[in-house]
């Protein structure tokens, strides 16, 4: 997202009374209440708060003293005088295009954090996974005024939420075939308890894994919901003993990390790396030729659409850039978020089906930003991916390059793949069309009403063509 | 059918809360009757119960 000038509210940002969150000149800010701000304070005091930011736990953030910019920052927003300024994270990226690992990871971080804050005697009062963004393909938690000190340390209010966001959909992603888009797009908070246990027999609900965490709960809250209130009395009853919460709390960390374990990448595209490889290192060929077309552009933000496992995302990052990898196959970003755990780089993994982004979606439809909102980039990589977009998606060349130019403010780095391609051949073996614009005279005559082209090279022992252009409208 | 029930009015969240609540009260109920769980185990093994040993008697006083 481009920084707005002045101040301006995250549309998200306005559920939790006790603060929300602002952009002023580019900064990312948090205005706090007192109650928030006492417990921040105290945090910050003995250290803790600079510990959790010290081992990635949450995201970092500093306590604003007076000054001139919490002057300007009270006068922005009447009301609040405490403010947090916070690390600017981009891109913003939600649930919905995340893969398995990433949902799991962004749950035991979650888990971690509750056993950490649980130590001095503090809590989350919620566990939304849309208080988890990914930074250099880590996970770290962003909402600080979640941190509450409750009465009762054995309880954790926000463990339902934290099934219904975390376990259920891995669950039902390895039992039951879903996927994170369907179950997180269509509905915030994730699915109840009661649509959860709707997806599984009663039989199959007795399994050991699922009736503590399922099945009990659904029995619950059918029979324990009679009206005849005495659960905030319940909650309310003091009680230091945190050791069943840890307990559970560790069994949980446990089940989530066993669940994404249990997951096996399956998808067809991320085998391409393996399957599709260029002859007589074409391969090697083509990475320079991208290296250079890269140097040449010199981008600070790169989006590699169409990444598969992420070759060029790992490439592109090693010229120092910030990449956002994206691929419509989950599979093949799941393999790139593995890669990417065990060798960290400035790479946000999505998964983006790009002919059908996410939309924008919550209170007003302005809640979550949709993708075109979130991503865009200096330099769009789009490498053997135009056949998929014209022959797959059925889009007209106008209208890939329509797309392209919307994604990239300055460079296009693009990968021409003919109809004589044996990969073109595989995807149109049983299509009766000609594809007559797929030549690259079309091609280059079509973006060129919107690019102006830097540099063209044939990807030498194929019949590929790597084109760099850059956008006219280039800002 | 259970499902009769007005799914609106009921709190999503309160199973998790209610197992929360038994777990803990499950736990406290065991680490309370720790001792006693353990001696009576150990009565039925034939072990001898814990406690500190009795002192021998003072045969010195016996008798006045």
């Amino acid at each position: 997202m481009d920084p707005e000038p002045g101040a301006s509210r995250d549309a998200g940002s306005f559920r939790d009374p006790s603060g929300f969150v602002f952009r002023h000149d580019g900064r990312m800010f948090r205005a706090i209440d007192a109650k928030c701000a006492a417990i921040l304070d105290n945090l910050a005091s003995t250290g803790a708060l600079k510990r959790l930011v010290a081992d990635g736990l949450v995201v970092e953030t500093s306590i604003l003293e007076p000054s001139p910019v919490v002057e300007d920052l009270t006068a922005a927003h009447p009301g609040w005088s405490r403010f947090l300024e916070h690390a600017l994270i981009d891109p913003i990226t939600y649930p919905y295009c995340w893969t398995v690992s990433m949902l799991a990871d962004a749950g035991i971080r979650t888990v971690d954090l509750q056993l950490r804050l649980l130590e001095t005697g503090h809590s989350l009062k919620d566990a939304t996974a849309y208080n988890i963004q990914f930074v250099r393909g880590r996970p770290v938690f962003i909402d600080l005024s979640s941190i509450e000190k409750p009465a009762r340390l054995d309880i954790w209010v926000a463990l339902g939420q934290f099934q219904q966001m975390f376990t259920f959909p891995l669950m039902l992603v390895n039992d039951r075939g879903w996927d994170l888009r369907s179950y997180f797009l269509a509905s915030l908070g994730g699915r109840s308890v009661e649509q959860v246990g709707r997806s599984f027999t009663r039989l199959q609900r007795l399994r050991p894994g699922r009736l503590l965490d399922l099945t009990l709960p659904l029995w619950l809250n059918r029979r324990g919901d009679s009206g005849k209130g005495g659960g905030r009395e319940m909650l309310m009853r003091p009680n230091a003993d945190r050791g069943p919460q840890a307990i559970n709390l560790r069994r949980l960390r446990g089940k989530i990390a066993r669940l994404a374990a249990r997951y096996d990448p399956g998808g067809a595209w991320h085998d391409y790396t393996r399957t599709c490889t260029y002859a007589g290192g074409a391969d090697d060929a083509k990475k320079d030729l991208v290296r250079q077309m890269l140097a040449a552009a010199r981008p600070k933000r790169v989006l590699d659409l169409g990444c598969n496992t992420g070759d060029y995302s790992f490439l592109a990052a090693e010229t120092g850039a910030s990449v956002i990898a994206a691929d419509g196959d989950h599979d093949a970003v799941e393999m790139l978020y593995r890669r990417l755990r065990g060798k960290p780089a400035d790479i946000a993994p999505m998964v983006v089906d790009i002919g059908n982004p996410s939309p924008a979606i919550g209170f007003m439809n302005r809640e979550r930003a949709s993708f075109h909102d979130r991503v865009r980039a200096d330099a769009l990589l789009a490498l053997a991916l135009i056949h998929h977009l014209h022959v797959s998606g059925n889009l007209p060349l106008t209208a890939i390059r329509d797309l392209f130019c919307a994604l990239t403010r300055d460079a296009l780095i693009l990968e021409f793949v003919p109809p004589d391609d044996p990969q073109f051949r595989r995807l149109t073996r049983f299509r009766l069309d000609d594809y007559p614009d797929m030549n690259l005279p079309r091609c280059l005559e079509v973006f060129g009403q919107r690019f102006d082209l830097v540099r063209q090279a044939p990807v030498p022992g194929t019949s590929r063509t790597l084109l760099h252009m850059r956008s006219r409208s280039a800002t | 059918m259970p499902f009769k029930v007005s799914l609106a009015y009921i709190d999503p969240v309160s199973g998790s809360i209610l197992i929360q609540a038994i777990a803990a009260a499950m736990v406290g109920t065991v680490a309370f009757f720790r001792k006693s769980i353990w001696s009576v185990i150990r009565r039925f093994s034939g072990s001898a119960p814990p406690g500190p040993p009795t002192p021998p008697a003072d045969k010195d006083h016996e008798g006045s």
